[in-house]
């Protein structure tokens, strides 16, 4: 599993290594780390009843992300997975998304927002859109979960 | 040679309708499918005319709008040249935007979506593969052409939400070409 996430964030490397230890450096120690140790990467069983599985792409640049998540009786999130094929904010957004999600409840999730992560991440202006893909892509997980299961919607 | 007041008329000209269409400005048919033998040869012809060389005894401006020319054209011919930038260009002319679309706003189907996922996992499980990387890139090519071809279908029926998913696909399918190339 961590072998495709090192391949997928292979490519990158070298460009985004040689930004580190410039006058400006472009991207925040938490970026890197998450980008060379990404947490929860792999993959959930999709047809299980309480995974609920978001896919996003960013048509613009041809990247995808696929952010799993795994919840209990309750709806609280208990495990979480990402693949991202994308840059290297791409794979620190959706590693944080993942760490983030856990332990929340799924109704909760989804007031986790793009500005949160990018703003944990100092994500630079031109890098927000791959923090507002993360956001789609808990989103649409907890939509997919939703549409299997209609048990954990709120109460009201 | 052009006189200078030819010159800088047809430069005037050229130049408004270089800012909008790319087509007009080779004077070729506005269309996705493209005549590329007709496309290089009028690109040619026109960047013969607008050779900064002719203009080496011209005063600044018609210099400087000579070398400006030649840049568009080179762009316009970049544009029409490659399948995702027309589609993007033709896009753009079709709805009357300023701008080409981003494609940010399109929803792609989610089988669509898995499959590029599962894609680009293969793509980075073979890259020490050359042979199966072969495989993967004739695939991505055989999609890539089927994909041309249903966007040269759906700008044909002026079917706009079709060329314009069919475009973001084709962004995808690049991304893939681009990965392996890396690889290989």
């Amino acid at each position: 599993m961590n072998r495709i996430a090192a391949a997928s964030i292979s490519r990158a490397r070298g460009p985004f290594r040689s930004t580190i230890g410039r006058q400006i450096r472009k991207y925040d120690d938490k970026v890197i780390d998450h980008y060379e140790n990404p947490r929860n990467v792999g993959s959930l069983n999709k047809n299980d009843k309480n995974v609920g599985t978001g896919l996003v792409g960013a048509p613009a640049c041809g990247d995808v992300m696929k952010l799993q998540i795994r919840v209990d009786e309750n709806g609280e999130i208990i495990e979480s997975a990402f693949k991202t094929f994308g840059c290297g904010s791409a794979i620190a957004s959706s590693s944080l998304a993942t760490e983030w999600v856990k332990g929340r409840n799924v109704n909760d999730a989804t007031k986790i927002k793009n500005s949160d992560i990018a703003k944990e991440l100092k994500l630079p202006p031109v890098k927000l859109h791959c923090s507002m893909l993360a956001e789609d892509a808990i989103k649409a997980a907890v939509k997919d979960l939703k549409t299997k299961q209609d048990t954990f919607a709120p109460s009201s | 040679m052009f006189t200078r007041a030819l010159c800088t008329a047809a430069a005037r000209r050229a130049t408004t309708v270089a800012n909008s269409n790319f087509y007009q400005l080779l004077g070729v048919t506005e269309n996705f499918r493209i005549d590329s033998a007709q496309l290089a040869e009028r690109f040619k012809s026109l960047q013969r005319q607008w050779h900064p060389d002719k203009y080496h005894n011209s005063p600044p401006a018609d210099r400087q709008h000579a070398a400006h020319m030649s840049a568009v054209l080179n762009e316009a011919y970049a544009t029409l040249r490659a399948p995702h930038k027309r589609a993007k260009h033709l896009l753009q002319i079709r709805t009357h935007e300023a701008a080409p679309p981003a494609l940010d706003d399109v929803t792609l189907p989610p089988h669509f979506l898995m499959w590029v996922v599962e894609f680009r996992e293969s793509i980075a499980d073979a890259r020490h593969d050359p042979a199966r990387l072969r495989d993967l890139r004739d695939d991505v090519f055989a999609r890539m052409k089927q994909c041309e071809s249903e966007l040269a279908a759906a700008f044909d029926h002026d079917d706009l939400g079709a060329a314009t998913t069919h475009t973001a696909k084709l962004q995808y399918y690049r991304r893939m070409q681009q990965v392996i190339h890396d690889f290989s």
